[in-house]
């Protein structure tokens, strides 16, 4: 299992766009990827779940991805949070 | 550690690391989450509680404090908690008294009194209907003349009999129902209750239905404690005085619970608050019960003796009130005097009383909307003809209040032609349409001639009222649902069929790739439909639960019934208004209904800010289907379908 953890810039937090763009980029891979924020662990593939945890600005994020391409996912959702969120 | 034991493992510990039961104002559970409602959710300890076995998350939201469990699994940890912790009954009682407080205190009075009632219906129901099968059986000249049905064939009469013990045990011992249904809902410990009850029908005191004839001769028996003198005598089929009982000992065992250190409240508590409110039941409450009773029924005489058809109208038109607060009940000594001196009035005016309400309930049930009352009404308003009131008076009539008044005025007129006729009972029966039986074969039509007045005005009348907006609430009810969106409930959308999922706003249809946002119109977040709302107003397109709602209030999520995870997104960029504009009518993990409002926003403002107001209805999981696509393009009103999906 591979993780890592995101204090969140983005002043708006993961509202709906970013949610949607997370969702699409974790479906890319076949490891089962979690997201983990505010004591709470949600299918970082599952729209609704990322939008009803009401990530906001400064909150740190933990994602963790198990599987065949643990690491290349790992690093591809790494990216992703970097550049947008 | 098996299943069961994880459970109540977990229950345990939760119920220590949200502190205790006493930090808990009321628990619930939704399919995963464990709902609380603390009084300081800072005695919970948060990182106690994610370490809890079973427990995979934890927040807290709108004075909610919520752990999630898990589906299959937060149905058990709850039943465990809220037995471990004993909070379910009290909870609810709070929760009731809390609403409670909003009304005038009559209504209180009412509400409490049917709170009490309405889990009994089924017991006295039973007990009633067998008293009157009893009263069939045994009645002189029902079926053959000069005879009843066990002198003719005796080999009923222990059938008779037998269904009789049956049918008296629940109203003799009634302080014992009462006791436990009234403690429980005053919040006290509702065995307890059972236990007053149980003492105040105790074998050892003088029965209640003897009472009439111990003070006339003058052989009541007594305790006598420290120069008190205390009347040993029961109270069988009463009312009054176990629920003021009731009410003592909820507060005693509330305020030791208070006092008493914990190490010996379980031992101390149930002792004193049983020996304080049973010393306080016989030496005060019962007295002034029964002084109450006693001024009753010297009134209820001195009407009918001195005003004739007036007092017979007013004594039927108050008996209904009576019978509510349950002195009714201290009428029956009365009536067996009057019986043993040649004849009573009571049994007639009492008949017609009930029947009035069986009238006006079984009138209720075909004008009231609601399906669950409409059944009450009809098993409850038989039960009522044949004498037993009370599973129609509080769980129908009450309710409603109109039929209840519909019944008093039934009640008057039947009174009133008795009374007039001079139908007396010779021998104390139930008050109803068997009553006749009771009465001499010369009064016999006179008195059903008078319960036939009162059936049929006891409908009449709240048929008339039921058609008068300042009687008949759910008349008002149906126009503000009419005229405002707010009040829309299931009744007046019907549930779409499976697989469509209505507009939630009213406006023009289009579909998701004319949306003004790359994002939406490649269908990034789900594939659906988006509205150009005209009206400012997003409603709940289905049944459902609110999984998602921003503090922006831009965008709400909904989880449906069916499972269809329903993204609602009003405007494009909104996010960036922070809330500004838009307000929120229902809160995360609130359970909403078809056409309930959920938000509302002003499109004109958002639009003066530089937003556009395209509002896409997406399918969060569209990839669960094997098919989304939208049912309309153009104008759209909410309700309408808007997009149907195809199961995988």
């Amino acid at each position: 299992m591979r993780t890592f953890e995101y204090a969140i810039i983005d002043e708006l937090g993961i509202h709906a766009r970013p949610a949607g763009m997370l969702v699409k980029e974790v479906k890319k891979f076949d490891s089962k990827i979690t997201l983990s924020a505010k004591g709470k662990t949600m299918d970082a593939g599952k729209l609704m779940m990322i939008m009803g945890m009401g990530i906001k600005q400064g909150d740190v994020v933990t994602v963790s991805a198990e599987g065949e391409d643990e690491d290349t996912a790992i690093a591809a959702i790494e990216k992703f949070f970097k550049e947008n969120l | 550690m098996t299943k069961e034991e994880r459970y109540q493992a977990s229950a345990e510990e939760l119920l220590r690391l949200v502190g205790g039961k006493e930090n808990i104002i009321s628990a619930a559970h939704c399919a995963t989450r464990l709902r609380l409602v603390l009084k300081d959710e800072s005695k919970a300890d948060v990182d106690g509680i994610l370490k809890v076995d079973l427990v995979k998350g934890q927040f807290a939201n709108g004075g909610q404090f919520q752990i999630i469990i898990g589906s299959g699994t937060v149905n058990e940890v709850y039943k465990r908690f809220i037995e471990t912790g004993g909070i379910a009954e009290a909870t609810k009682s709070e929760v009731k008294q809390a609403a409670a407080q909003k009304m005038n205190p009559l209504q209180r009075l009412v509400k409490t009194l049917s709170d009490v009632f309405v889990p009994l219906i089924p017991a006295l129901v039973a007990s009633g209907l067998m008293m009157g099968l009893n009263n069939v059986l045994t009645a002189n000249g029902l079926f053959i003349p000069g005879q009843s049905l066990v002198e003719a064939y005796p080999a009923l009469s222990d059938i008779a009999a037998m269904i009789n013990t049956f049918a008296s045990a629940a109203y003799a011992f009634l302080p014992i129902l009462i006791g436990f249904s009234a403690t429980k809902m005053f919040g006290g410990n509702p065995y307890l209750g059972a236990v007053i009850g149980m003492i105040m029908v105790s074998g050892d005191l003088l029965n209640a239905y003897a009472y009439g004839t111990a003070v006339t001769e003058g052989t009541i028996p007594v305790w006598n404690i420290l120069g008190l003198t205390i009347e040993k005598v029961g109270y069988q089929g009463t009312v009054l005085p176990v629920l003021a009982a009731s009410y003592i000992l909820s507060f005693v065992e509330k305020k030791l619970h208070k006092y008493i250190p914990e190490i010996l409240d379980n031992l101390l508590t149930p002792l004193l608050t049983v020996m304080i409110t049973g010393f306080v039941t016989f030496t005060l409450v019962g007295g002034i019960m029964r002084t109450a009773g006693d001024m009753l029924t010297n009134s209820f005489v001195w009407m009918h003796d001195t005003l004739g058809i007036v007092g017979g109208m007013v004594l039927g038109f108050l008996y209904s009130p009576l019978t509510m607060t349950g002195m009714h009940h201290s009428l029956l000594p009365v009536d067996i005097q009057m019986v043993a001196a040649g004849g009573s009035f009571l049994l007639a005016i009492a008949s017609c009383n009930n029947v009035a309400q069986g009238g006006a309930t079984l009138c209720a049930m075909l004008r009231t909307k609601d399906k669950k009352l409409k059944s009450v009404a009809a098993t409850s308003g038989v039960s009522a003809m044949l004498g037993i009131t009370e599973p129609a008076m509080f769980g129908v009539n009450l309710k409603l209040k109109y039929p209840f008044y519909g019944a008093m005025i039934g009640a008057a007129l039947g009174g009133g032609y008795v009374t007039l006729t001079n139908v007396l009972n010779t021998a104390p029966g139930t008050a109803g349409i068997v009553g006749f039986v009771c009465v001499p074969a010369s009064s016999m039509l006179n008195f059903l001639i008078g319960t036939a007045i009162s059936i049929a005005a006891g409908f009449i009348f709240t048929y008339i009222m039921s058609n008068m907006k300042k009687f008949n609430k759910e008349l008002e009810k149906k126009e503000t649902a009419a005229e405002e969106t707010e009040d829309m409930s299931a009744d007046i959308f019907p549930e779409a069929e499976k697989g469509v999922i209505c507009s939630p706003l009213t406006g023009k249809a289009i579909p998701m790739s004319e949306v003004p946002d790359d994002t939406f119109a490649a269908e990034v977040l789900g594939k659906g439909m988006a509205v150009i709302p005209s009206e400012g107003k997003v409603v709940a397109p289905c049944h459902g639960e609110v999984s998602t709602l921003f503090d922006t209030k831009h965008a709400i999520g909904i989880t449906t019934k069916d499972g269809v995870e329903l993204l609602i997104h009003v405007g494009v960029n909104t996010v960036e208004l922070n809330g500004k504009y838009y307000e929120a009518h229902v809160a995360q993990g609130d359970q909403v209904k078809p056409g309930q409002l959920l938000l509302t926003f002003d499109i004109q403002k958002i639009q003066e800010a530089g937003y556009p107001v395209a509002t896409p209805v997406i399918i969060a999981n569209t990839d669960d289907y094997k098919n989304v696509e939208g049912l309309k393009n153009g104008e759209i009103h909410c309700m309408e379908p808007l997009i149907k999906l195809e199961e995988s």
